[in-house]
């Protein structure tokens, strides 16, 4: 197990001066394999054995910034030769051909994939109770739920198993479980980070999304993948994009991590009014007045601001990303992907049938909303309705974000709930994310950052910035972690 | 909007999931509650969002017209992913029984 306070940019330096490069990766391993948390959904020792073996040999990487680092990877990122099967009874047996973009960059820094992480089925849930394999329990009590989708990752770098995890966020899957499991999570500005290898789920939404134990190693972790990329044509090099801000909150992944200690004295942060409410918890509200009170105390100018169309941010994207995913889903189809089982000699439709109907609850419950959704007589009233929404939703956060540099609300209105609790309502659970969605449908980027205790459990603060300021996050983070620590109190084990 | 149990039938057999009549009727109920939950987007603003039509293109064949370009097109990278020979416009594949005459 990594030890408490070793993080990732300790361990580079200490194999970049001459540890053994093996050393982190094996502990991890070995934690990994004795973990009950049901974190991990495969681990294969051997790759593991390979690739340290292959750092060893190459004395460039030793000196990365990820050097030896052990990284967990949720279950839908192609590494080539190893399983990536999106926790589904579909994907059962198969082998990733080729490795991703992000992946093959946190290896060419020296990173040591150490396995594969549980999460809801497709990346579609907020507790990962969704998995074909069980769920997975929050480290801090096993009786709730870590949040989801990317509650394995979040399980891992919470329970002190890996200092980093990858994840992916369409609609909060990164952010809701870092809250919950109160670690670090950070969903970047769509376009940062080539989803070359991710498997999608709703492609307007979807990205590629890091868990750390802190603040800086996210933003190492995050510097490290970010960048354009030929394969996925949504990435950009926001330095070539015109109008470009010359602002440090602009600045370049390189700086990222200095923007974690540099303060935010002169910022103007704007706590979203319709994040206040009835619907958030009493305790979720008290740790989140503590983070304004200390970015305040820290310099910056903090005052309530309304944005009224992400009120109705949750039902848009409950249209949405089920309209995405019907068709993206398509090719889960028993030819290309998917067991056919013995029905080869069948009609077609009983093939198709019988992969699809290895689907599990909730993912079926999304391909029917939105094939209802798409469907004639209905696009007009649901889609078309949600896109607009969307539109007017994306020009009124620009607008707030004129007159403020950064957005704060709860990252989720509760804290980890027991599981079970949400699994026979799926609106209760959809509404876990009530806060995340609307930086997922305007593409704005935003970090979930513990900010105290209700009940004994975790509470996450949300910090909203303009696309591609990614180090306006990381100094506001850095601000409200360091009065959480000078606190004395209210971290989770991970924070520091 | 409420959503009844054939109907579900009729949308799971469009998604090609099979679904039987117990969970259609317990689908149609979740799905109703969601769709009762998303009619709050009627009741926003839409002016600057996109105009609310929907164009769909006809349901008509469409067929390639340049029969030239279409086989070009493969020049490049046919025979390395097994396309046979390829001279000029022409995909010479390999003969299913026998020798090529």
């Amino acid at each position: 197990m990594t030890a408490p306070g070793q993080r990732a940019r300790q361990i580079a330096a200490e194999v970049a001066a001459g540890a053994a490069p093996g050393l982190y990766a094996g502990r991890a391993l070995a934690a990994a394999q004795a973990d009950r948390l049901n974190a991990f959904l495969h681990l294969d020792a051997a790759h593991v054995e390979r690739q340290i073996a292959a750092l060893a040999a190459d004395p460039a990487r030793r000196r990365g910034r990820l050097a030896g680092v052990p990284v967990a990877i949720k279950d839908n990122f192609m590494e080539a030769g190893q399983p990536c099967g999106c926790a589904s009874k579909v994907l059962e047996g198969y082998r990733a051909p080729y490795t991703g973009t992000a992946l093959q960059r946190l290896q060419a820094e020296g990173a040591i994939l150490i396995g594969r992480t549980n999460m809801d089925e497709f990346a579609m849930g907020s507790s990962t109770e969704n998995s074909a394999f069980g769920p997975t329990l929050n480290p801090l009590d096993p009786t709730r739920a870590p949040g989801g989708s990317s509650g394995g990752s979040a399980a891992a770098v919470a329970a002190g198993i890996v200092p980093l995890a990858l994840g992916s966020e369409t609609g909060g899957s990164v952010r809701q479980p870092a809250a919950l499991c109160g670690v670090v999570g950070l969903k970047p500005s769509y376009g940062r980070i080539s989803r070359s290898g991710l498997v999608a789920f709703a492609s307007s939404l979807d990205c590629v999304a890091p868990f750390a134990a802190d603040v800086r190693d996210c933003a190492r972790i995050t510097a490290v993948m970010a960048g354009a990329d030929p394969a996925d044509s949504t990435t950009v090099d926001p330095a070539s994009l015109p109008g470009r801000s010359a602002s440090w909150e602009a600045g370049p992944p390189e700086s990222w991590e200095a923007a974690c200690g540099r303060g935010v004295r002169g910022m103007r942060v704007g706590v979203i009014a319709e994040a206040e409410g009835p619907g958030v918890e009493p305790g979720v509200s008290s740790a989140l007045d503590q983070a304004r009170a200390w970015l305040q105390a820290a310099g910056a100018t903090v005052r309530t601001i309304s944005i009224p169309s992400t009120a109705q941010a949750l039902a848009c994207y409950c249209i949405l990303a089920p309209a995405e995913l019907s068709a993206n889903l398509a090719r889960f189809d028993g030819v290309r992907y998917g067991p056919r089982g013995d029905r080869t000699g069948g009609a077609e439709g009983g093939v198709y049938e019988h992969v699809r109907g290895r689907f599990g609850p909730e993912v079926q419950r999304r391909l029917l909303l939105g094939t209802f959704a798409l469907s004639a007589g209905y696009a007009d009233r649901y889609y078309l309705r949600a896109q607009a929404l969307r539109r007017r939703m994306i020009a009124e956060m620009d607008a707030a974000l004129q007159e403020v540099d950064l957005l704060l609300s709860p990252t989720s209105p509760t804290v980890a709930f027991p599981l079970g609790a949400r699994a026979a309502d799926p609106l209760a659970m959809y509404l876990s994310d009530i806060f995340t969605v609307p930086a997922s449908l305007t593409g704005l980027p935003a970090i979930s950052v513990p900010c105290g205790l209700s009940g004994g459990l975790p509470v996450g603060a949300q910090l909203t910035a303009r696309l591609f300021e990614e180090a306006a996050l990381f100094a506001a983070a850095g601000v409200i972690e360091e009065a959480l620590f000078a606190a004395g109190a209210g971290q989770a084990p991970a924070a520091r | 909007m409420q959503l009844d149990r054939a109907l579900v039938s009729r949308l799971a057999g469009l998604c090609r999931i099979g679904v039987d009549e117990a969970a259609a009727a317990r689908m149609a109920v979740e799905l109703s509650r969601i769709l009762d939950y998303a009619e709050q987007l009627g009741e926003g603003d839409s002016s600057a969002g996109l105009p609310l039509t929907l164009h769909r293109r006809a349901d008509e064949p469409h067929l390639f017209s340049e029969p030239e370009r279409l086989a070009g097109a493969s020049a490049g990278s046919g025979a390395e992913n097994g396309a046979g020979n390829i001279a000029g416009n022409i995909v010479r594949v390999p003969p299913v029984r026998g020798e090529a005459t």
